[in-house]
């Protein structure tokens, strides 16, 4: 029943959301209100959801749709993660531009993990795969909102992207018996030509390299990666954890579990695929790092970050060993932790000196020591002290994916992001130019511009002033009246809804004037989120070892 | 009921055919619709009521929102890749080669299965095996739509190709999960079924969305300037913003011919 009322809670929150948002006014507030309840509702639902209806060989127990969807620790710790991690996300977006910066984040983001979980608790790896190709299509709320023919074009990038692969990871998942039925059969992996097993052992290679790519391609990692920088160009940047990060997930453990379902236990002799995947995951770590250092746009290089680091997961396919299982789904989500904080450290970091070009920002440090130890916290999540669960899955990854000696020279190429880190470092400790010199002080303002509330003065004086801008309408010469201030007469009782708008007033005014400090607590919160996730916090390891809730795919063990 | 199904299996391919080749929004969408709903019912044996109910309405739902969407759209469609003709021929030759693929792959599984009739692995009581044309029928319907279909989305011209490509590979997909897993479960039909139905919404929003912005179909992607040239409308030679640039109308601007003498 949780993972039904998360499932309620997600999609009308989504939609009463999305509703309110676009209307504006004050349908925009309360569906905004409504929507940062559900994803609160969403989040709180994901931590009380009962785990453990999985016996010890995987098989579910209990469940929703006759145990079709099932409520598992790994999805109570993702699910979970994505809400908390959201709740700051819509904070700092708000803070950055008001409601009009929730309009797209908040229903996508409540639609996505909606969507999410559904492909996470299925037991059933089609409705898994459909369930996180339709989590995809969360994006194209976002892209759209964008100006011009490039929303155009990033909207269809985006539908191409999940459709496409949603329908061919479902043609996949048809093909696989077959194949493996065929390559059993001969028995021999040095087959003759015509016996089956001559066409089944391709078979399960291709479907093993093409399921790589479909989720390579939601990764943004070589060679899908031009999507990435361009959809960096066109949404806001509070956007890109979402959309760069999150919303891949789904799709991505589905297809873990596919590969460890249905082709590792063949144990077939696939030694040209892996070479092939290890190529692609090494040239993604090493390219991607590379683009992101040399790019100067801030927004370009923390999405080569993430293109370079995702790398690691196509060595989760690509070892076709149970040991990987673990190790992967661990990987996915320290990989989303850390980079929801690097590329929310790099929306603030933007709006805090208005520029994206990272020569312009040499000094930073100097006028945002928080957001310099946020990105410190950043780098250490990403690459993990040894004993945490990012530094075990990052090197049992490249020693699956790889033996000896080309596991030391993935775990080198892994970790060539660390320079990006260290090169923003760098640039923030230089003399700072003027567009660092004029921003706005991260620290909490001194006394009478402090962001707390005020206490509440006389009741005469009790007033909330109300947007109303003058408007003049076609052939009125005179502005329409302003309406006055929300007055509460003294005696008089106000409404609830009077007093909420009050108060919710006073948290905007405070929390605007102080914008700079909150966004880099908020900024914070992430990068210790993210440290937590890399160590391990909320049971990470255990959860990402336990056994995916799949009742089908016996077709072929 | 297995001719009507083969039958079936060919209409669906016709559909396709309209949906990619068609000029006019209304015949494009037509065709999706008879492909997209009749996919599902390509099957031996037919699923179930909840299974096709499910079908219906999510294939249903998709094609109108597609449908609705197209409804400020221009009369003519940007001018299809292969043209009729062209799809047609594609579309019979992925048929045909999807149909002896069917043929012999369904040999290949009887061999592995042995005399007895079974592999000893547990699963795959798939009617290929056991020579059903309609299953072979809907391998071969599965391959032409997705000959049809990979040329839309591989390199989309427009929107309304793009997104029927992007549906027809979901009908494929679901003729494939017929042919090669056997009966699906409910609960996969109503997951197919919402896919396809959010597939459309979202192909029907892009739809929406270009029409919004260029007033056509056309896929204006800035970084592919040889989709620019191709798609130019006739009358760029002039744009109407270059006459307010600056603030200055064109014909008072310095150098115009046609502005006010000195």
């Amino acid at each position: 029943m949780r993972l039904l009322a998360l499932l309620l809670i997600g999609g009308i929150g989504a939609a009463l959301s999305a509703w309110g948002l676009h209307r504006g006014g004050r349908p925009a507030r309360a569906g905004a209100l409504l929507g940062v309840v559900a994803l609160l509702g969403v989040t709180g639902a994901a931590f009380a959801l009962r785990p453990g209806r999985i016996d010890v060989s995987g098989e579910p127990v209990t469940g929703l749709f006759d145990a079709h969807l099932v409520a598992t620790d790994y999805l109570r710790l993702i699910v979970g993660l994505w809400g908390l991690e959201s709740v700051v996300l819509v904070v700092v977006a708000w803070l950055l531009g008001g409601l009009a910066r929730l309009r797209g984040l908040l229903p996508a983001t409540l639609a996505a993990m909606t969507g999410g979980t559904v492909a996470l608790a299925s037991a059933d790896l089609a409705v898994g795969f459909a369930a996180g190709a339709a989590t995809g299509l969360g994006a194209l709320v976002i892209s759209l909102h964008g100006d011009g023919p490039a929303a155009v074009a990033a909207a269809a990038r985006d539908l191409r992207v999940n459709v496409v692969g949603g329908a061919v990871l479902l043609g996949c998942l048809a093909v696989v018996p077959i194949a493996g039925r065929l390559a059993l059969a001969g028995g021999d992996p040095g087959a003759a030509a015509g016996s089956p097993a001559f066409t089944g052992v391709p078979a399960i290679g291709l479907v093993a390299v093409v399921t790589t790519l479909v989720v390579a391609a939601r990764w943004g990692i070589l060679p899908f990666h031009v999507r990435v920088s361009r959809l960096a160009d066109l949404v806001p940047p509070e956007t890109l954890p979402l959309l760069l990060a999150w919303i891949a997930v789904p799709v991505t453990v589905v297809a873990i579990a596919m590969v460890d379902r249905l082709v590792t236990p063949l144990a077939l002799p696939l030694d040209g695929e892996r070479a092939l995947l290890v190529v692609i995951a090494l040239a993604s770590m090493v390219l991607g790092a590379l683009a992101a250092m040399v790019h100067d746009d801030l927004r370009h290089a923390v999405a080569y970050v993430v293109v370079g680091e995702a790398g690691l997961l196509v060595l989760a396919i690509a070892a076709f060993d149970p040991a990987a299982w673990g190790a992967g789904r661990s990987w996915i989500v320290v990989l989303a932790a850390s980079k929801t904080a690097l590329l929310v450290w790099s929306a603030v970091i933007e709006d805090r000196f208005g520029t994206r070009s990272v020569p312009d920002l040499r000094g930073w440090i100097r006028r945002s020591p928080f957001l310099a130890v946020a990105l410190v916290l950043t780098a250490l999540a990403t690459l993990g002290i040894p004993g945490w669960i990012a530094y075990d899955a990052r090197t049992a990854l490249a020693a699956l994916g790889a033996g000896p000696p080309w596991d030391l020279v993935l775990v080198i190429a892994s970790v060539l992001t660390l320079a990006v880190y260290a090169r923003l470092l760098i640039v923030g400790t230089g003399q700072p130019t003027s567009r660092v010199d004029r921003a706005a002080p991260e620290w909490v303002a001194p006394v009478g511009r402090t962001w707390a509330l005020r206490r509440p003065v006389a009741p005469a004086a009790r007033t909330a002033t109300v947007d109303a801008a003058p408007v003049l309408l076609e052939g009125q010469e005179e502005p329409l009246p302003r309406r006055g201030p929300r007055r509460i007469r003294p005696g008089s009782s106000p409404t609830l809804a009077t007093r909420v708008e009050v108060a919710g007033q006073r948290v905007a005014t405070a929390a605007r004037r102080d914008r700079a400090p909150l966004l880099s607590a908020a900024v914070l919160t992430l990068a210790i989120l993210a440290v937590l996730t890399s160590w391990g916090a909320l049971n990470l390891g255990s959860a990402a070892a336990e056994p995916a809730p799949i009742l089908n795919g016996a077709g072929t063990d | 009921m297995t001719p009507v199904l083969v039958a079936l299996a060919v209409l669906v391919v016709v559909g396709g055919v309209a949906s990619v080749a068609a000029a006019t929004p209304r015949a494009a969408v037509l065709g999706l619709l008879v492909a997209l709903v009749g996919a599902a019912y390509v099957a031996d044996p037919i699923p179930g009521a909840v299974g096709l109910g499910a079908r219906l309405a999510g294939t249903t739902l998709g094609a109108y929102l597609v449908w609705v969407a197209l409804r400020r759209a221009p009369a003519r469609l940007p001018p299809a890749m292969a043209g009729w003709t062209g799809s047609a021929a594609i579309a019979a030759a992925a048929f045909i080669a999807g149909w002896l693929a069917a043929d012999g792959l369904g040999e290949a599984l009887a061999a592995a299965a042995g005399p007895g009739g079974t592999s000893g692995r547990a699963g795959l009581d798939t009617t290929l095996v056991a020579g059903s044309l309609v299953a072979r029928a809907a391998v071969a319907a599965a391959c032409s739509l997705t000959a049809l279909a990979l040329p839309q989305v591989v390199g989309p011209r427009d929107t309304l190709r793009l997104g029927t490509g992007c549906l027809l590979l979901l009908a494929a997909a679901g003729l494939a999960g017929n042919a090669l897993v056997g009966q699906l479960d409910a609960v996969v039909e109503l997951a197919l079924a919402v896919l396809t139905a959010l597939a459309g919404a979202a192909s029907a929003a892009v739809i929406a969305a270009s029409v919004r912005h260029g007033g056509d179909l056309v896929i204006r992607d800035a970084h592919r300037p040889d989709a620019a040239i191709r798609h130019r409308p006739a009358d760029d030679a002039h744009p109407l913003g270059h006459r307010e640039l600056d603030g200055v109308p064109a014909a008072s601007r310095p150098g115009s011919v046609s502005g006010p003498a000195a």
